[in-house]
C-alpha cells in the first residue's frame, strides 16, 4: 500500500504534464477552429490570423494592445467584435506564465477568472461556451496542483504540517472548483453535440461539421480531466480514508468510459489508459492496472505515444516490483528492456529518468528478498546495478536527484561520505545563494591546493608520488562536486527568489553558475546563463565578465568541433558578438570577440563578412584586419591578372576592392605599435607599401617605408628571427620606390645607393638557400614596374619610369659580376621590354631596354663556366638568351650569328630553330625577300646539303611528329603563311603575287583541315586574321577559316 | 632524330589525328555555328506558354521578345511574357527538372536538381546559354533569401548577359538583376536593370518595370522621379491581375511618397481603406502596406500601432523577404526605442541570421 501511494505521488507531476499534452493532442487552435474563415481574410484585416500568430510567439501584451486599438479605431473584422472580451481573458491567462511574483500572480487570475465568468453569464449560447469552461476548470486544477505540492513539501518536516493542512485545504477548495467546472463542461456540450449528431450537420456543412468536431474534441477533453482532477481531490484525504478510496473509482469510472468511447481519437483513447492504469495501481487492483498499461506500450506510435508508452512502462514495473506482485526479476528485465530502446538524445528526458528510477527501485525491492549469505554473487550483482543507476540519477539536477541521493544512503554508500559534502538544506533565496557562495570559495581554494601539489608531485620522490596523486585525486573530485553543488544550490536560489530578495545577489548568483558551468565544461550552459546577463543588465559592470565567459565559453565549443564544422557557430556566435558589441563596444573583450568572429570567418574564406564583423568595432585597426587587407589586395591584383590576360578593364568593383584593401591595411598600420611588431605585421606593411607603389602614392609609400621604429625597413632590422624571404621583400619594396622616385624625377639614382640595395637583395637572398629567390623578386619588380608603365597613361611620365628602370638595370650590370644578379635582372629586363612591344606608346623604347639586357647577358656570357654551374646555366641557354635581347635591340646579323653558333653545337635544339628562324623573319621586316625564303625553306647549308637553321617550313615538318610541341607546330605553321604572304607582299608581278597569296590561304587551309582547332582560341585567331588579310589582298571574300 | 627543348613542361598529346568520325563532327559542328546563333533547335523543342498546351518543334528563332517554333512546316509564335519554359530536345532531364520546379516557384528543389546537371553533358549552346541562366538565376534567388551573396549572383547574370542579351530569358534576368542589386544596395543599378523591363514591348511588363523602377528611385530620395513612375504605372489602362496588382503596389508606393509631404493621417486613411479591400492572402501587397503603415504611424509617434504594423509583416509575412526583413530592422530599431533591449537585439539578430546579405542588416 505504501508503495502504491508513493507511486501516486510520483506520478502528479507526470499528471499535469498530461494535462498539458492533452491540450496539445486534443485540441486544434481556438479562434481558427471557432471561425474557420477568418485566416483567409479577403476584404478585411487579417486579424484572426494575426491574434493566433501573436499568442504562438509569446506577444501576449501585443495581443492585448492589438484588441484595444482595433476596438477603439473600430478596425476588427465583425466575426471578432463578439469575442474581443474572452480573447483578452485568454490573452490574460497564456500571459501567467510571464509573472513572477506571487501577488501579481494571485491579482491576474482573480482578473481571469472574473473575466471567464463574466463572458459565462453574458453567452450562453456562444459556440466557445465549451472553450470558454474548459480553460475556467483547467486555471483551477492547475492552482489546486500547485497547492498540493507545496503541501507536501511543508509536510516533510514536522515545523510545517500546520501549513500543510492549510493548504491541503486551499487545494481541495481549487480542486473541487474544477471538477465542478469540468462537469459544467460536459453537461453543456452534451446536448449541444446531441443535436448536431449525425444527419443534423449535413456534409456540405463545412463550417458546422468543423465545429462539431471542435466540441467533440472538447467534450472528451472535459471528461479527462475531470477524471484527472478527481484523482488529485483524493490526494487531499489521508489515503485508505473513505474519501479518498470514492474519488479514485470515480476517476477510475470516468477514465474507463472515455477509454471505451474514445475508438477514434487515439489520443484520448491512450492517455486515459494511462491515467486509469495509475489510478488502478493505487488501488492496488494489480491485474487490471497492467492491463490498461499494457494497452499503452503496445502502442507503437510515435510522439507523445512514445512518451506515454515508456510511462505506462515504468508503471508495470512498479507493478510487478510491489510486494503484491513480487515479479521483481520480470520487472527489472521489462524495464531494461525499454531502457535499451532508448537513443542519445532521449535519456535525460523525464519519462525516461524516471524508468531507470523504477528499474533502480525493483532492485532494490528485489534485493530484500534475497539472502545476501547464500546468495552472495547475485546480491552483490544486483546491488551494484541498482547504485550505479542512481549514480547516475543523482547526478542530474531535478526531482529524482534528492530521491536517488536518499535510495544511495540506504544501500550505505553516503555513511562513508563527510558531512560537510552533503549539500546543504535551504529555504530561502538569500540562504541557497550563501550556502552556493561557500561551495564556490571552497572549490577555489581546492584549486589553489592543486596547484601546490602539482608542483610538489613535480620534485617529489618516486616513493612519494602515489601518495600526492591520491591527494590529487580526492581534491579534484571535491573541488568537482563542490562547484556541482553550487550549481544545484544556485538553481534553488532562482525558484527561491521573490520580490523582496536582492537584485544584485541574483545577478552575481548568474554570473557564478555561467562561471561554474565553465569550469565543469558545461559551456552551453554558461553560455545561456551568461547571455542573459548580457541581455538584461545594461550599464552594469557585470556584463563585460559575462561577456568574458560567454567568449571563453564559445571559443572552447568551437575548438572541440571539428574544424569543417566550425562555420556552423558563425550565425549564433555573431548574435552573440554584437550583443556584446552593442552593450560593451571598445572594450577589449568585444573588440576581442569580434576578432574571434571574423577570424572564423576569414578561415572560411568569407571575406565580405569578415570585412563587416570588423565594421562592429568602434576602433578599427589590428593584426586580423591587416590580414584580411592583404588578402583583399591579393585579390585585387589576381582581378586586375585576369583583366590583363583578358584584355577588360578594371571595375568599380575592383576600385572598391582596391579600396577597401587601403583602409583595412592603412588602418591597422596606423594603430601597429614599434613594440608590437612582428613577421605578419611586416608582410602587412610591405604589401600596404607595395600598394601605395602600384596606385602611385609615392609619398605615402616612402613614409611607411622609413618610418623610425615601425617602418617596414625598422621592422625588417629588428624583429628577431625574422625569415630573409621576408626581408627581402622589403628591400625589393625600397628598390621600388628608388626606381619610381626618380621615374617622377624627385630622384637620381645614385650608383652607390643601388649596389647597397642589390648586395642586401642578393645577400638576403643567398640566406634562403634557394638560387632563383633573387630572380623571382627581380622579375616581381620588373613585373610590378611594368605594371606602373601601363596603368601610368601619361607618356612623359611613361617614358621617365622606363629610363629609370632601365638606369637601374643599366648601373646593376656595371656594377656586378655576379652570374644571379646578371641573368636575374638580364631576364626581367627581356620581359619588361617583350611586354612594352604591346603598347604602342611605349614600343620605340625597346631596343634600348633590350640593349641593356644584351649588356647584361653579354657579361654573364663572358663569366667562367664555373660561375655559370652555380646558378644551373648552360652556355647554350646564355647564347640564347643574349641572341634574343640583340635580336630585340635590332641586332639581326648579330643574332644570327649567335644563333648559328649555337645550333652549331646543338643543330636538333628546337629552341633556337625557332628563334633563329624568327630572328630571319623579323630581320626582313616584311620587304626582303631573299631573308623571307631563308625564315620559311632555312639557311647555312651544310656539306650534308641540309640546312643549318631549317626555317618553320621544317620546323613544322619536325614538330608534327612529336606530341608535346603543339603550340610550336602551329606557330612554325602560321609562320610558313605569313612568310608566303610577306613575299606575295614584296613581289612585284601581279600574277605571282596572286599565286604566293592563294599559296598562304592554301596553307592556313591545309593546317585548319587537319586540325579544325588549331591549337587552340588564341592560336585560332590568329590564323583567321592572317586568313581573312590574304584573303583581301588575294582579291576574294575575306571570310577568315 | 631527338630534339631538345629545355624550357618546355610536357603537355597532353596533339600528334593523334582526328578520326574521320571526329572530322565530320567537327566540319558539321562548323556548318552549324555559322548559322544563326538563335536557329540552332532540334525537330523536338517543348514550348510552354503560360495558359494552354506545350508547342513541339523545332525552335527556329528565340529572342527576348518571342520564341518562333517550326511545327511541321508552319511557324508558331510564343511571345516571351506568355513562355513559362522551354524544354530543349536532348536536353538532361535534371535540367528540364531544373526548370519544371522554377516554374513552380520550388526553387529550392530546382537549386537541387540544377546541381544534378552535368554542364558538359550539354548538347547545343542554347542549352549552355540557359544553363548560364539558371546557374545565375538561381544564386539569385538564394541570395535574396539570405543564402548567398547578392553580388556574386548579380556578377554571374551580367556576365551571362553580356554574351546572351537577346535570350528568351532576359525579362526574368532584368528582373532578378534589379532586385539582386537593390540587395545589394546599389539602387541606382537597380533602377537600370529594372529599365529592361520597362523597355519591353509588353504593356504589363513596362508597367512593372516603371513601379520597381520608381521603387528603386524612392530609395534614392529621388521621389518626383519616382512619383512619376508611379503616376505612370496607375494610369496604365490594364485589367489583367499582374498589372492590377502592381498598381495597387503603385498606389501604395504613392501614398507613402505622398506621406513624406507631411499627409500622414490621410496616407494611413487611404492605405486602411487599402487594406480593407484588398485581399491579405496578396503576400507581397499586404506585407508592403503594413511596413508602409508602420513606417507612418511611427512617424505621428503612435509606437504601438507602429510596433503591430510591423509585427503583422513578421509574424503575417516572413515569406516575403525583402519586407520581413524591414519589418525586423524597424522593430528592433522601435523597440530599441521603447526600451526593450532584449526584444531589439532579438529582432537584429533573427534579421542577421535570415537575411545576412541584405541592406538592411548594414543599416
Amino acid at each position: 500500500m505504501v508503495d502504491n501511494q508513493q507511486s501516486l505521488r510520483r506520478t502528479l507531476p507526470n499528471l499535469r504534464v498530461s494535462s498539458g499534452l492533452l491540450v496539445g493532442v486534443l485540441m486544434s487552435g481556438t479562434f481558427l477552429a471557432s471561425i474557420p474563415t477568418c485566416g483567409i481574410a479577403l476584404g478585411e484585416e487579417p486579424a484572426a490570423k494575426f491574434l493566433e500568430r501573436l499568442k504562438e510567439e509569446g506577444y501576449y501584451d501585443e495581443g492585448l494592445k492589438y484588441l484595444d486599438i482595433s476596438l477603439q479605431r473600430n478596425r476588427l473584422p465583425q466575426a471578432m467584435k463578439g469575442e474581443v472580451d474572452l480573447e483578452r481573458i485568454l490573452l490574460l491567462q497564456l500571459s501567467l506564465k510571464d509573472v513572477r511574483s506571487e501577488k501579481a500572480v494571485a491579482e491576474k487570475i482573480a482578473a481571469i477568472e472574473k473575466g471567464f465568468k463574466d463572458f459565462l453569464a453574458a453567452s450562453k449560447d456562444h459556440p466557445r461556451r465549451g472553450e470558454t469552461l474548459l480553460k475556467l476548470a483547467d486555471m483551477y486544477l492547475a492552482q489546486g496542483g500547485q497547492y498540493l505540492e507545496e503541501a507536501k513539501l511543508e509536510a516533510k518536516s514536522d515545523a510545517g504540517k500546520t501549513k500543510a493542512e492549510e493548504l491541503r485545504l486551499q487545494a481541495r477548495a481549487s480542486l473541487q472548483l474544477g471538477f465542478d467546472t469540468f462537469g459544467e463542461t460536459i453537461t453543456y456540450l452534451r446536448p449541444v453535440l446531441e443535436g448536431m449528431q449525425g444527419a443534423n450537420v449535413k456534409p456540405n456543412e463545412t463550417e458546422r461539421l468543423a465545429l462539431r468536431e471542435k466540441l467533440q474534441t472538447e467534450y472528451r477533453q472535459g471528461q479527462i480531466l475531470q477524471a484527472i482532477t478527481s484523482k488529485f481531490l483524493a490526494e487531499t484525504y489521508e489515503p485508505e480514508s473513505a474519501e479518498w478510496k470514492k474519488r479514485l473509482e470515480d476517476a477510475d469510472t470516468r477514465l474507463a468510459d472515455v477509454a471505451d468511447k474514445s475508438s477514434k481519437q487515439a489520443g484520448a483513447k491512450y492517455l486515459s489508459l494511462l491515467n486509469r492504469g495509475h489510478v488502478q495501481a493505487l488501488l492496488r487492483q494489480i491485474d487490471a492496472a497492467r492491463e490498461s498499461y499494457n494497452r499503452v506500450a503496445e502502442n507503437e506510435e510515435p510522439g507523445v505515444f512514445r512518451t506515454w508508452r515508456v510511462q505506462a512502462v515504468a508503471g508495470i514495473v512498479r507493478l510487478d516490483s510491489s510486494p503484491a506482485s513480487g515479479k521483481y526479476e520480470a520487472a527489472v528485465l521489462r524495464g531494461e528492456e525499454q531502457l535499451k530502446m532508448a537513443d542519445s538524445r532521449e535519456r535525460d528526458k523525464p519519462e525516461w529518468l524516471d524508468l531507470q528510477m523504477a528499474v533502480a527501485e525493483a532492485r532494490l525491492a528485489w534485493l530484500k528478498t534475497i539472502d545476501e549469505k547464500n546468495d552472495e554473487g547475485k546480491y552483490r550483482n544486483i546491488r551494484r546495478e541498482a547504485r550505479e543507476s542512481l549514480q547516475n540519477l543523482a547526478k542530474r539536477p531535478g526531482t529524482l536527484q534528492r530521491k536517488a541521493t536518499e535510495l544511495l544512503k540506504d544501500l550505505g554508500i553516503e555513511t562513508k561520505v563527510n558531512e560537510d559534502t552533503k549539500l546543504p538544506e535551504v529555504k530561502t533565496f538569500e540562504e541557497a545563494v550563501r550556502a552556493a557562495q561557500g561551495r564556490f570559495n571552497r572549490a577555489e581554494s581546492g584549486d589553489a591546493t592543486l596547484q601546490i601539489l602539482d608542483r610538489q608531485l613535480q620534485q617529489a620522490a618516486v616513493e612519494d608520488k602515489p601518495g600526492i596523486e591520491e591527494q590529487i585525486g580526492i581534491v579534484t573530485e571535491d573541488a568537482n562536486r563542490d562547484r556541482q553543488q553550487a550549481i544545484e544550490l544556485h538553481q534553488t536560489a532562482f525558484t527561491l527568489y521573490r520580490d523582496g530578495d536582492s537584485r544584485d545577489d541574483l545577478l552575481q548568483a548568474r554570473f557564478l553558475q555561467s562561471y561554474l558551468y565553465l569550469k565543469l565544461g558545461a559551456f552551453r550552459e554558461a553560455i545561456a546563463i551568461a547571455d542573459v546577463i548580457l541581455r538584461t543588465n545594461r550599464g552594469s559592470d557585470m556584463v563585460l565578465k559575462a561577456g568574458a565567459i560567454e567568449l571563453q565559453a564559445f571559443a572552447q565549443l568551437i575548438d572541440g568541433t571539428p574544424s569543417e564544422k566550425q562555420a556552423e557557430w558563425i550565425p549564433v556566435f555573431k548574435g552573440f558578438v554584437t550583443r556584446l558589441v552593442e552593450v560593451a563596444p571598445g572594450t577589449p573583450e568585444s573588440n576581442q570577440a569580434v576578432d574571434v568572429l571574423a577570424s572564423l570567418a576569414m578561415r572560411e574564406k568569407q571575406w565580405d563578412q569578415a570585412e563587416e564583423y570588423f565594421q562592429l568595432k568602434p576602433n578599427f585597426g589590428g593584426p586580423k584586419e591587416f590580414l584580411l587587407g592583404r588578402v583583399r589586395w591579393a585579390q585585387y591584383r589576381q582581378n586586375m591578372y585576369a583583366h590583363r590576360q583578358d584584355g577588360t578593364a578594371e571595375t568599380p568593383e575592383d576600385t572598391d576592392l582596391l579600396q577597401r584593401a587601403e583602409k583595412l591595411m592603412s588602418r591597422s598600420y596606423e594603430v601597429l605599435e614599434a613594440s608590437n611588431i612582428d613577421a605578419k605585421s611586416l608582410e602587412g606593411t610591405n604589401d600596404l607599401i607595395g600598394l601605395y607603389l602600384q596606385t602611385g602614392r609615392l609619398d605615402d609609400a616612402t613614409r611607411i617605408l622609413n618610418e623610425s621604429g615601425k617602418g617596414s625597413i625598422a621592422q625588417s632590422e629588428n624583429i628577431a628571427d625574422i625569415d630573409a624571404k621576408i626581408q627581402l621583400e622589403t628591400q625589393r619594396m625600397r628598390l621600388q620606390s628608388l626606381v619610381q622616385l626618380a621615374g617622377q624625377g624627385r630622384l637620381q639614382l645614385a650608383a652607390d645607393e643601388v649596389a647597397k640595395s642589390i648586395a642586401a637583395m642578393k645577400s638576403l637572398s643567398d640566406q634562403t638557400g634557394d638560387p632563383n629567390m633573387l630572380t623571382r623578386s627581380l622579375q616581381s619588380l620588373a613585373a610590378d614596374l611594368q605594371n606602373q608603365l601601363e596603368t601610368n597613361k601619361d607618356p612623359a611620365q611613361q617614358a621617365k619610369l622606363a629610363d629609370a628602370f632601365k638606369i637601374l638595370v643599366d648601373q646593376l650590370v656595371g656594377l656586378s659580376t655576379d652570374a644571379a644578379t646578371l641573368e636575374s635582372i638580364g631576364s626581367a629586363m627581356t620581359l619588361l621590354a617583350s611586354n612594352l612591344e604591346r603598347l604602342p606608346s611605349l614600343a620605340a623604347k625597346v631596343p634600348s631596354l633590350m640593349q641593356s639586357a644584351e649588356a647584361a647577358f653579354e657579361k654573364l656570357r663572358g663569366l667562367p663556366e664555373s660561375e655559370l654551374q652555380k646558378i644551373q646555366r648552360k652556355p647554350e641557354e646564355v647564347l640564347l638568351k643574349l641572341g634574343m635581347a640583340k635580336r630585340g635591340a635590332g641586332k639581326f646579323k648579330e643574332a644570327h650569328a649567335l644563333f648559328i653558333e649555337g645550333l652549331q653545337k646543338s643543330a636538333n635544339n628546337i629552341t633556337i630553330q625557332i628563334e633563329a628562324a624568327r630572328n630571319l623573319l623579323l630581320w626582313s621586316g616584311g620587304t626582303d625577300a631573299e631573308l623571307l625564303k631563308q625564315a620559311m625553306l632555312g639557311t647555312e647549308r651544310q656539306a650534308n646539303k641540309k640546312n643549318l637553321v631549317w626555317g618553320w617550313g621544317q620546323i613544322a615538318q619536325t614538330t608534327s611528329r612529336y606530341p608535346n610541341f603543339q603550340a610550336e607546330f602551329f606557330e612554325a605553321r602560321l609562320n610558313v603563311a605569313k612568310c608566303r604572304a610577306q613575299l606575295g607582299d614584296a613581289e612585284p608581278d601581279k600574277d605571282k603575287k596572286k599565286k604566293l597569296y592563294e599559296a598562304a590561304i592554301g596553307d592556313i587551309r591545309t593546317t585548319f583541315v587537319r586540325f579544325p582547332e588549331l591549337g587552340g582560341k588564341t592560336s585560332h585567331d590568329e590564323f583567321d586574321r592572317l586568313m581573312r588579310e590574304v584573303q583581301q589582298k588575294a582579291g576574294q571574300p575575306a571570310t577568315g577559316l | 632524330m631527338n630534339i631538345h627543348f629545355e624550357c618546355k613542361k610536357f603537355g597532353h598529346c596533339f600528334g593523334r589525328r582526328p578520326s574521320l568520325a571526329a572530322l565530320t563532327l567537327l566540319l558539321t559542328m562548323g556548318l552549324a555555328m555559322t548559322g544563326s546563333p538563335s536557329a540552332r533547335g532540334q525537330d523536338r523543342d517543348r514550348v510552354y506558354p503560360i495558359k494552354g498546351a506545350a508547342v513541339t518543334g523545332k525552335i527556329v528563332e528565340r529572342t527576348r521578345d518571342r520564341v518562333v517554333v517550326e511545327v511541321r512546316g508552319n511557324n508558331q509564335n510564343v511571345p516571351t511574357n506568355e513562355l513559362q519554359r522551354i524544354i530543349f530536345d536532348g536536353e538532361p532531364q535534371a535540367f528540364s527538372r531544373t526548370k519544371d520546379f522554377a516554374a513552380q516557384g520550388q526553387m529550392d528543389q530546382a537549386v537541387e536538381e540544377f546541381k544534378k546537371i552535368d554542364s558538359g553533358s550539354l548538347a547545343s549552346d542554347a542549352m549552355k546559354e540557359e544553363y548560364k541562366f539558371f546557374r545565375g538565376y538561381l544564386a539569385g534567388n538564394l541570395a535574396l533569401r539570405g543564402r548567398g551573396d547578392p553580388a556574386n549572383a548579380l556578377k554571374l547574370l551580367s556576365d551571362w548577359v553580356r554574351e546572351d542579351s537577346q535570350s528568351h530569358q532576359f525579362y526574368p534576368a532584368a528582373e532578378m538583376m534589379g532586385d539582386l542589386a537593390l540587395a545589394s544596395g546599389s539602387a541606382d543599378a537597380a533602377a537600370k536593370y529594372y529599365g529592361g523591363l520597362a523597355n519591353a514591348p509588353f504593356p504589363e511588363l513596362k508597367l512593372k518595370g516603371n513601379f520597381l523602377q520608381g521603387k528603386a528611385l524612392l530609395s534614392q530620395k529621388q521621389a518626383a522621379d519616382a512619383k512619376a513612375r508611379f503616376t505612370a504605372v496607375i494610369d496604365a489602362k490594364l485589367s489583367d491581375p499582374l498589372s492590377l496588382k502592381y498598381q495597387k503596389l503603385a498606389k501604395v508606393a504613392l501614398i507613402r511618397c505622398d506621406a513624406a509631404d507631411g499627409k500622414a493621417d490621410q496616407a494611413i486613411a487611404d492605405l486602411e481603406k487599402i487594406v480593407d479591400e484588398g485581399d491579405s492572402t496578396d503576400s507581397e501587397l499586404f506585407s508592403e502596406l503594413f511596413n508602409v503603415l508602420g513606417s507612418l504611424f511611427e512617424g505621428a509617434g503612435r509606437l504601438d500601432e507602429a510596433e503591430l504594423s510591423y509585427l503583422k509583416t513578421d509574424l503575417l509575412y516572413p515569406m516575403q523577404a525583402e519586407q520581413h526583413a524591414e519589418a525586423l530592422y524597424r522593430l528592433s530599431q522601435l523597440w530599441s526605442k521603447t526600451g526593450n533591449a532584449q526584444r531589439a537585439a532579438d529582432a537584429k539578430l533573427k534579421l542577421g541570421k535570415l537575411y545576412p546579405t541584405s541592406p538592411w542588416v548594414k543599416k
